[in-house]
């Protein structure tokens, strides 16, 4: 597992893998695809979108464990379950995906590309408008697919007009129109050229004003963010859903007394045949009946896929996350509660039906290929993150050098990991970071502060990405080629760190306002 | 309603402790030993203010309360002291860290921490209003070998009287960073030390007074010119 065949040579240069894989392959209803993640989508006949966001933290665990990269696990792992000439493509976008993924079959010599690597971004540049228009055909179809009508798509706008112009203009490839924005695209040729020319180039959406905002990529780790973009997501479920309902007689209203029937019910579930105790569950839905209300339904979500069987007889991190979502669930239902539903505070469970909404589909297949046996400390971790109301943050160092985006948390992705190789830059970076504070802002802002200040100590100056950085006016006094950092000492109130921007050379007076981006401690 | 809570509290621990694999573990390992386990800084004069009859440091099992104004660079103490413990620095032995912070802004800036030492690795930051209830698996679990909760506001005397029987119970070092300076009056005693840090007017120092548990009066030079700053290896 260790080795990094040719098969992922392709892989290097990616510092944070994505999101979205798409595959082609023979895996009817999913196959082996549903013990990766449970949101699995059929694309075509042969080729499927997987998406990583429930389970991404873990397969990271999993692959530190093998002591790889995310992306290398995965790859080896599909490479196992098909063949090794088998094309598999990751974006942080679906459609990315899609679109390197007949790139990657065209040329045949490629298996494995990351749109995040030097290879992946090329391969995306190089696209042909005949491939981008018969993608977007596609794309039209699985819209009509999976919306069920046929009237809605006719906004969407003509792609031959599209396909005429790219002719006339005699265009090849579709950098070469790659200055274009979205919303120009969508004044030409219709919504459907737009959405796709935004997906492909995320940084056309630049002027945000006449884009549909349901275009937007997706950034954060939100399953559901998908489902609001207009991409035709459309996830495989498995045959059976294990679901177990119960009529309470004398209905119920504190945790106490539904704790123990809840823990029955998931025994119950245990014991269903549709489903093998190797199965991992993701997702449960829990839909709570009322005496006197409408029935009320609560996800119950684990941060990492949670074995069930084991913990037969107790489920503590089941009920502890039924729990704590039950605890939500009532607090948002009162919070939202209309003026004259008083009888909600009253009200009591008269029923719920607990049903697996996602599982990783364990086949004999995959079982035998996943060596997801995690060290005690990891699966410790793991336990513990699923019993917790709140996320444990794991952060680590990038290779930006400003200090807003010199890290990242781990749920965001994979950033790069500094321990690996220790550049002069990271030495240089951990030089710099002795003087800087534990706490800082995420976006600097105007120092307004009553305390009367006893001086400023110069600690650094850091240079800004000025040339990529598109800054809204009022934050105008932070942009600048560089920033002048000082610690700020008060007389009786915190030890500020503050910067100046720097517009000019040191001996030129600069009257910028000092700008507060961190606290220390 | 706080001796409810307290009862459901200690109830879990006695559940825990009958049923679970890691107290009875633990309790064999730590009351086996002789000697108490300590976790040192890194530095020098503040080992040496928490040493008694055998070592120096901040022995495991301890529940510490600090009145820490927020910004006056005390907290820098404490992320030495995570550095410490996630770096093996003290005994050559690594141990997870869990930072809670009730505070949303400013946020952490990891790498000052990784600077100070701190492997990010071992260290899990969590945010939370109500960090006793929300992270109470953290407190019952033997993962975390150090806790900080840095929380503006006092904690409940119900949750010191918890968290000083899970710091014994599971052998963890558990900090409570307030961010007003403590009093003797408001009487903690679940605590083992309570201490001050605060910076005197116009000047780099921090200066650590106890106020339970400890006797004399620590002065340190600030966090920019102490000589114990290095590049992490």
């Amino acid at each position: 597992m260790k080795s990094t065949p040719s098969f992922i040579s392709a892989l290097s240069g990616a510092s944070s893998p994505g999101r979205f894989v798409a595959i082609r392959a023979d895996a009817p209803d999913g196959g082996p695809l549903l013990g990766i993640t449970p949101k699995v989508s059929r694309w075509s006949d042969s080729i499927y979108l997987l998406d990583l966001a429930p389970v991404r933290q873990y397969w990271s665990h999993v692959a530190e464990e093998q002591g790889v990269s995310l992306t290398e696990y995965l790859s080896s792992v599909l490479k196992e379950l098909f063949t090794s000439d088998t094309p598999v493509t990751m974006a942080e976008h679906p459609w990315q995906a899609l679109l390197l993924l007949s790139m990657t079959t065209e040329r045949g010599t490629l298996n494995f590309v990351d749109a995040q690597t030097h290879l992946g971004r090329r391969l995306l540049q190089d696209i042909t408008w005949d491939q981008w228009i018969e993608r977007c055909r596609e794309l039209r179809e699985a819209l009509v697919s999976t919306s069920g009508k046929k009237s809605g798509t006719d906004s969407l706008g003509s792609l031959s007009s599209l396909a005429k112009t790219i002719n006339r203009m005699q265009f090849s490839h579709i950098r070469q129109m790659a200055d274009i924005d979205a919303p120009a695209m969508q004044r030409r040729f219709g919504k459907l050229a737009a959405m796709a020319w935004e997906w492909t180039w995320p940084s056309s959406r630049k002027k945000e004003t006449s884009v549909p905002r349901q275009n937007s990529l997706i950034k954060d780790e939100s399953c559901d963010s998908l489902f609001t973009d207009a991409f035709p997501w459309d996830n495989i479920l498995p045959k059976d859903l294990p679901s177990v309902s119960r009529h309470i007689e004398t209905p119920l209203r504190q945790w106490d007394h539904i704790e123990p029937l809840l823990c029955e019910d998931f025994d119950n579930i245990c014991n269903l045949t549709c489903w093998s105790s190797h199965e991992r569950v993701v997702s449960l839905e829990w839909v709570l009946s009322f005496s006197c209300s409408p029935s009320l339904r609560i996800p119950v979500l684990f941060r990492h896929p949670h074995a069930l069987h084991r913990e037969s007889g107790q489920h503590k991190t089941a009920l502890l996350q039924a729990f704590h979502s039950w605890k939500n669930a009532t607090a948002s239902r009162l919070k939202t509660e209309a003026p004259g539903d008083t009888y909600i505070d009253d009200d009591s469970i008269t029923g719920w039906t607990v049903t697996i909404r996602e599982r990783l589909v364990i086949t004999p297949q995959v079982q035998s290929i996943f060596r997801d046996d995690l060290s005690s400390e990891a699966s410790q971790l793991c336990r513990l993150e699923n019993s917790l109301p709140v996320p444990l943050t794991r952060y680590a160092m990038t290779d930006h050098w400003t200090p807003e985006k010199s890290f990242a948390a781990f749920s965001q992705g994979t950033p790069t990991d500094s321990s690996k190789t220790i550049s002069f830059d990271s030495v240089a970076k951990l030089a710099a970071s002795q003087r800087r504070p534990l706490f800082i802002y995420d976006k600097p802002q105007p120092l307004t502060d009553r305390h009367q200040s006893s001086g400023l100590i110069f600690c650094e100056r850091v240079g800004t990405s000025w040339w990529s950085e598109h800054l809204p006016a009022n934050t105008s006094s932070e942009a600048g080629p560089c920033r002048d950092y000082y610690i700020r000492m008060t007389d009786d109130g915190p030890l500020q760190w503050v910067f100046k921007a720097s517009h000019s050379g040191p001996d030129t007076p600069d009257n910028s306002p000092l700008m507060l981006h961190g606290v220390f401690g | 309603m706080a001796s409810t809570a307290l009862t459901t509290l200690l109830s879990d621990m006695r559940i825990r402790t009958a049923s679970g694999r890691h107290s009875d573990g633990l309790a064999k390992t730590h009351t086996n030993n002789p000697q108490e386990v300590k976790l040192c800084f890194g530095i020098n004069a503040l080992d040496d203010f928490f040493k008694d009859s055998s070592s120096s440091g901040l022995a495991f099992g301890t529940l510490l309360e600090m009145g820490i104004p927020f910004g006056n660079g005390g907290r820098r103490l404490l992320a030495h002291l995570v550095a410490a413990a996630t770096s093996g620095l003290s005994g050559g032995q690594k141990h997870w860290c869990l930072w809670i912070s009730a505070r949303q802004r400013p946020a952490v800036y990891p790498p000052a921490w990784q600077a100070l030492g701190a492997d990010l690795n071992l260290l899990r930051f969590a945010s939370s209003a109500s960090p006793v209830s929300d992270l109470k698996a953290a407190f019952l679990d033997d993962l975390f070998r150090v806790i900080v909760i840095d929380h503006p506001k006092p904690l409940k005397p119900d949750e010191h009287v918890f968290l000083a029987q899970c710091a014994r119970q599971y052998r963890k070092i558990i900090v409570v960073a307030r961010d007003e300076l403590l009093s003797p009056r408001d009487s903690n005693t679940a605590a083992r030390y309570r201490l001050n840090v605060w910076r005197p007017a116009r000047q780099n120092i921090l200066e650590i007074t106890p106020v339970r548990g400890l006797h004399r009066t620590l002065r340190l030079s600030s966090f920019f010119q102490h000589p114990n700053f290095k590049i992490a290896p």
